[in-house]
């Protein structure tokens, strides 16, 4: 910004141009967006419902899943959706510095997550458990290897953003990329709680 | 057409949805690592409970979707994409298992 004048804020658009609601229009644009995304997982639960039992002889859930280690990535997940929810409340008060803290600490947790994932999938893999074992491990890795792909991009857009932000502060277009980038966010999270529940605790109990 | 953007909450709604999250999750791997022997299918059909109680949770929480006039067009696609999920898992289970009950037939168990 040139000027000497505040950033305008998403409220202050809508109020003195309400016939321009871009933000807003955007923001549903990636709804739909998130909507289409909602059937691709669908496709791969339901993908996963079917194959689930069909081990080929081959490990089970019961014999393969840590379910506390699968606790502490759902909790990282969890505590990164509440931290990004507290990085818009930031941006809506122009607090720039308590912006880049909360984002920072979201990809600290998000890479936690998907560190632990990856860890998880090294351990089974090298172990002779990937996705050629059978048919219960290709749906499992089809299924949490895209929703770990969906986290990874989601880091990549969130790094991107501090480093917008750091260079240009909170402007219009980017409060509007942040608004999408926190539905992404907590979006994942409520896939993740399909994944946790179908995945791993009927995993090994069934 | 009016799409505003989703309120984005408050410090409360961002707490609140996540002692909620947090208290639903503790639930669910409580219950699987501690709780008693229960039968599988009543286990899962409270798993799938939790599961559920959480997705709302935290769409209304964290992504501010309720049922207001302002956030008609955020509630419309999640309804309708909602009847495609149902139709899309509970269609291809129901297939399969039908496909499943043919191919076993002549076969033992």
């Amino acid at each position: 910004m040139i000027t000497a004048q505040p950033p305008l804020v998403i409220g202050n658009i809508e109020r003195e141009h309400p016939e321009h609601d871009s933000v807003g229009l955007a923001t549903f644009g990636f709804w739909l967006y998130l909507m289409t995304d909602c059937v691709l997982f669908a496709a791969l639960f339901a993908t996963y419902a079917v194959l689930h039992q069909n081990f080929a002889g081959g490990p089970t859930g019961k014999d393969l899943f840590d379910i506390p280690y699968v606790f502490v990535e759902t909790l990282c997940l969890l505590l990164s959706s509440t931290t990004a929810g507290f990085a818009l409340l930031s941006m809506q008060r122009q607090d720039r510095i308590r912006l880049l803290y909360w984002l920072g600490l979201t990809v600290l947790l998000g890479m936690g997550f998907i560190g632990m994932e990856i860890h998880e999938f090294i351990r089974l893999m090298s172990a002779g458990n990937g996705p050629q074992r059978s048919g219960f491990l290709s749906a499992f890795f089809t299924l949490v290897g895209t929703h770990g792909l969906h986290v990874t991009i989601g880091l990549l857009w969130m790094i991107n953003m501090i480093l917008q932000i750091r260079r240009r502060g909170i402007t219009v277009p980017i409060q509007s990329r942040l608004i999408r980038l926190s539905l992404f966010w907590h979006f994942l999270d409520l896939i993740w709680i399909g994944v946790f529940t179908l995945v791993y605790l009927m995993g090994v109990s069934s | 057409m009016k799409t505003s953007v989703p309120s984005h909450g408050s410090l409360r709604s961002y707490l609140g949805g996540f002692a909620a999250s947090l208290f639903l999750t503790l639930a669910s791997f409580g219950l699987v690592l501690y709780g008693p022997h229960l039968e599988s299918s009543f286990l899962f059909g409270i798993l799938a409970l939790l599961a559920i109680l959480q997705i709302t949770v935290q769409i209304y929480f964290f992504l501010h979707v309720d049922t207001s006039s302002e956030q008609l067009w955020h509630l419309l696609p999640l309804l309708y994409t909602l009847l495609i999920v149902i139709l899309l898992v509970g269609g291809t289970l129901w297939i399969m298992h039908n496909a499943n009950l043919h191919m076993m037939s002549g076969m033992d168990p």
